[in-house]
């Protein structure tokens, strides 16, 4: 196995539901693993209801089985798949695999080196383990949201990309444990906690209080080491700029950009030191010259001068960005019901490059053949049998 | 295998970036990779000099940031831009499975870190380079520092959002706090050269994987982005009025997610079953509601909504964060505290999880230090030792090159180590 990608062969047996698994196992999809989605026509997805484009997006690539687990039969079924499976994900509130027969002690029997990761955002055990949780409550409970916001503001509260940086730190564990049992032949359970993702992303603030009792609060835009160091107003109608100046010689070349060279030579403005200390009136210097002008502009007319100035990018931006179609990193593909669908490549490029999604996310079931017939053996009888018992419901 | 490390036997070699790298080599030695990190000589790697520092003193040594992105590895000195180093950076390579890179592309082809020469010379080197904007397009030459790949990452532009945006609406976006985001690109890199050593376990090559900053920000956000095919655009305003959300408690904030009827329920239950909820104007289905259509708010549905968040901040005010969180999550409904770094601390849930581990450090001192979010069963992650003091394992690394003393001194006196 020299080409094609790094988890071809690998299966993985994925009963998760909203985000934090499937985002990523979408992840384990893009890098060659055939993923089969466990899902209910009786307990749909949410993201299929709610938002449908998020849901079609984030499961890209998978296959889909559907299963009625309160049904017995139903459950035999998820086991015979674990049996052929590498990796089972899965999400549900802490306990709900093993009530339902499937949990990591059942899922052994049926195979001895399966890995078994179960997504939660307190953990399976502990005083908060039965805590309901979103995005925003492990965001909340795992110190960002306290972390981030004007420094004279209320705390932020945070969502869209909660689960999906702690998706990334599952996939870490999912991996890791896929190499170990390539050397060992073992498999193992993880307890993954979202909440816990959230304080490791922000472990150097856990530190810092070690070192000096610092409870960091929100700081805005600031870094001390920095000035200017923020988001300017441009031209546009809800349209900025972020511009990042660390040295003398940034400085002087942001000051050259802006046809300002009385802002160069004034005293307050000279060294770093006085730059952060008259922070409120360079800010003001600052935006006084880009609301005059649109920030790509600015960023066409500063990048090359060597000063770091990037766009506020909203969603149109970055689908209509140059760079990023340059890149081929805006794909295009068509849906059978939605049409023409715009979507985004994946987090990384390996040498032989980006495969294209193979398809968006699909309906409940609709590789139940696939499954059920190819992959498991079962013959038509036996499948008739499992739709009258409602297990395929 | 009790005790073992899922990666035992990984030698992983991280040139001097800036957090991203760091944290991805962080996360693999974690699980039990050798990582050697290299830092300039003389003055170490830029997150050295960044706060809070112990005692409020600036000291390299003393960088909460540094010591925990370089808990767990060793720590040499080597300045591979000059001939003496860069032949040093070939023969560390020759004893490298993964190289991580977090640089600008200028600088990874001046190290003679592309492709074609590592693909050449190292055939079964993972390699992943970490650059702002990729290694191609009209902006990968371009300058960018953290704030900027937030900000050009999709979800800056979408901060802050409900109470915050409701009381600034007129400020500038503001963005996600500590280094979060510059963590996640080290997790995303992470993710592929696990996948790429999984390969190579079953006899492939060696890889080399782009990272572009920007692309890994804007995966974390696919999800919303890819509304814009629905026509949606999303700023900070497009979430409607948070019914709940971030209210003031008696010793700080929190925030409550009645994000359904029954949670609604559940709420008005733990606060006793008031009154007010019985009115039809407070009932859930007419008060809550996310992307809404601006036609739909009329004034009285925003007084209604105001009015009940009211009530929802006149209860809380009596109770504190910790209060709060157990009365509702007891009841079944969501809320949880916004904690601070003390409230995480003492936090019995991870104390539970045996999140915190002590590290001694020979400057710094003993602190606790987050472990890891995962409870591997067979395999568990743990700090092996505390970040290296500044060129620690110089004579540790080179001797095992095979320099002896008196090569390593000329290298120091060249200015290589």
């Amino acid at each position: 196995m020299t080409g094609g990608l790094p988890l071809e062969g690998l299966m993985v047996a994925d009963f998760g539901r909203e985000l934090l698994i499937p985002h990523t196992t979408c992840y384990l999809a893009w890098l060659g693993a055939e993923v089969i989605r466990v899902e209910s026509r009786e307990l749909p997805d949410v993201t299929r209801d709610r938002i449908k484009l998020r849901g079609l997006d984030i499961n890209s690539g998978k296959l889909n089985l559907s299963l009625n687990l309160k049904r017995p039969e139903a459950v035999e079924v998820a086991k015979k798949l674990v049996g052929i499976s590498d990796i089972v994900t899965e999400n549900y509130s802490p306990g709900t695999m093993a009530k339902l027969g499937l949990g990591y002690d059942e899922l052994k029997k049926v195979k001895k080196d399966i890995i078994m990761v179960s997504g939660s955002g307190f953990g399976q055990t502990g005083p908060e383990s039965k805590y309901r949780s979103y995005a925003g409550i492990f965001a909340s409970m795992g110190g960002l949201c306290h972390l981030t916001g004007y420094r004279d503001g209320v705390p932020t509260e945070l969502r869209s990309s909660v689960d999906t940086m702690c998706s990334n730190l599952l996939a870490v564990s999912v991996l890791s444990a896929l190499l170990h049992r390539r050397r060992t032949g073992e498999g193992q359970y993880i307890d993954f906690a979202a909440r816990d993702a959230v304080v490791s992303l922000t472990g150097d603030v856990v530190v810092g209080y070690g070192l000096n009792g610092a409870v960091p609060g929100p700081q805005g835009n600031e870094d001390d080491l920095a000035g200017p160091h923020d988001c300017y107003p441009c031209q546009g109608e809800d349209e900025w700029i972020s511009i990042a100046v660390f040295n003398d010689e940034e400085w002087q070349a942001l000051c050259k950009g802006m046809d300002a060279s009385e802002l160069a030579a004034d005293p307050r403005f000279r060294d770093l030191t006085g730059r952060v200390a008259n922070r409120e009136a360079l800010d003001e210097a600052v935006s006084a010259w880009t609301r005059k002008h649109g920030a790509y502009g600015i960023m066409a007319k500063l990048q090359p001068l060597g000063v770091a100035a990037v766009p506020v990018m909203s969603s149109a931006q970055i689908f209509e960005d140059p760079h990023l179609k340059a890149r081929g990193f805006v794909q295009e593909t068509e849906h059978p019901t939605e049409g023409k669908v715009l979507y985004l490549g994946p987090p990384w490029r390996l040498a032989d490059g980006t495969p294209p999604i193979k398809w968006l996310g699909r309906d409940i079931g609709t590789s139940n053949e696939y499954v059920l017939k190819d992959l498991l053996g079962l013959n038509a009888a036996e499948i008739a049998r499992l739709e009258e018992t409602g297990a395929l419901a | 295998m009790e005790g073992s490390k899922a990666l035992d036997g990984l030698r992983v070699l991280e040139l001097p970036g800036f957090v991203a790298g760091s944290f991805c080599t962080r996360l693999l030695a974690d699980l039990g990779a050798e990582v050697i990190g290299v830092e300039p000589p003389g003055k170490g790697n830029e997150t050295r000099r960044r706060g809070p520092f112990r005692n409020d003193v600036p000291d390299i040594e003393g960088s909460a940031l540094f010591l925990y992105l370089q808990a767990g590895k060793l720590g040499i000195t080597l300045d591979a831009a000059k001939a003496p180093g860069r032949k040093v950076l070939g023969e560390l390579l020759a004893q490298t499975d993964v190289l991580v890179v977090e640089d600008s592309p200028r600088n990874i082809a001046a190290l003679g870190l592309d492709l074609e020469t590592l693909r050449r010379d190292f055939p079964r080197l993972v390699t992943a380079a970490i650059t702002p904007f990729g290694l191609s397009g009209p902006y990968c030459d371009y300058k960018a520092y953290y704030l900027n790949t937030f900000e050009a990452g999709g979800e800056g532009y979408t901060l802050p959002s409900d109470r915050a945006n409701e009381l600034y609406a007129d400020r500038q976006p503001v963005r996600m706090g500590s280094f979060a985001s510059e963590y996640s690109v080290g997790a995303a890199t992470a993710v592929a050269v696990l996948a790429c050593l999984f390969r190579r376990e079953n006899g492939g090559p060696g890889d080399y994987i782009e990272v572009s900053k920007q692309e890994v920000l804007l995966n974390l956000v696919r999800g919303p982005l890819a509304m814009y095919n629905m026509g949606v655009v999303l700023n900070r305003s497009s979430r409607t009025f948070p019914l709940g959300g971030l209210l003031l408690c008696r010793d700080g904030w929190v925030l409550l997610l009645p994000l359904n009827p029954r949670l609604w329920d559940r709420l008005m239950a733990a606060m006793g079953n008031p009154d007010w909820a019985k009115e039809e104007r407070f009932q859930y289905a007419y008060l809550a509601g996310t992307f809404r259509k601006p036609g739909d708010y009329t004034a009285e549905l925003y007084r209604a909504q105001h009015q009940a968040n009211e009530y929802l901040q006149e209860w809380c005010a009596r109770y504190t964060k910790e209060e709060i969180t157990r009365i509702v999550q007891s009841a079944e409904s969501c809320a949880g505290g916004v904690y601070d770094v003390e409230d995480i601390l003492n936090s019995e849930q991870l104390q539970h999880r045996g999140f915190f581990t002590q590290v001694n450090h020979p400057v710094a001192g003993t602190v606790s230090h987050p472990v890891a979010p995962y409870l591997m069963a067979r395999t568990p992650a743990g700090i092996s030792r505390p970040a290296p003091v500044l060129g620690e394992h110089n004579e540790l690394v080179y001797q095992r090159l095979g320099y002896g003393g008196a090569e390593l001194a000329r290298l120091r006196r060249e200015g290589a180590v």
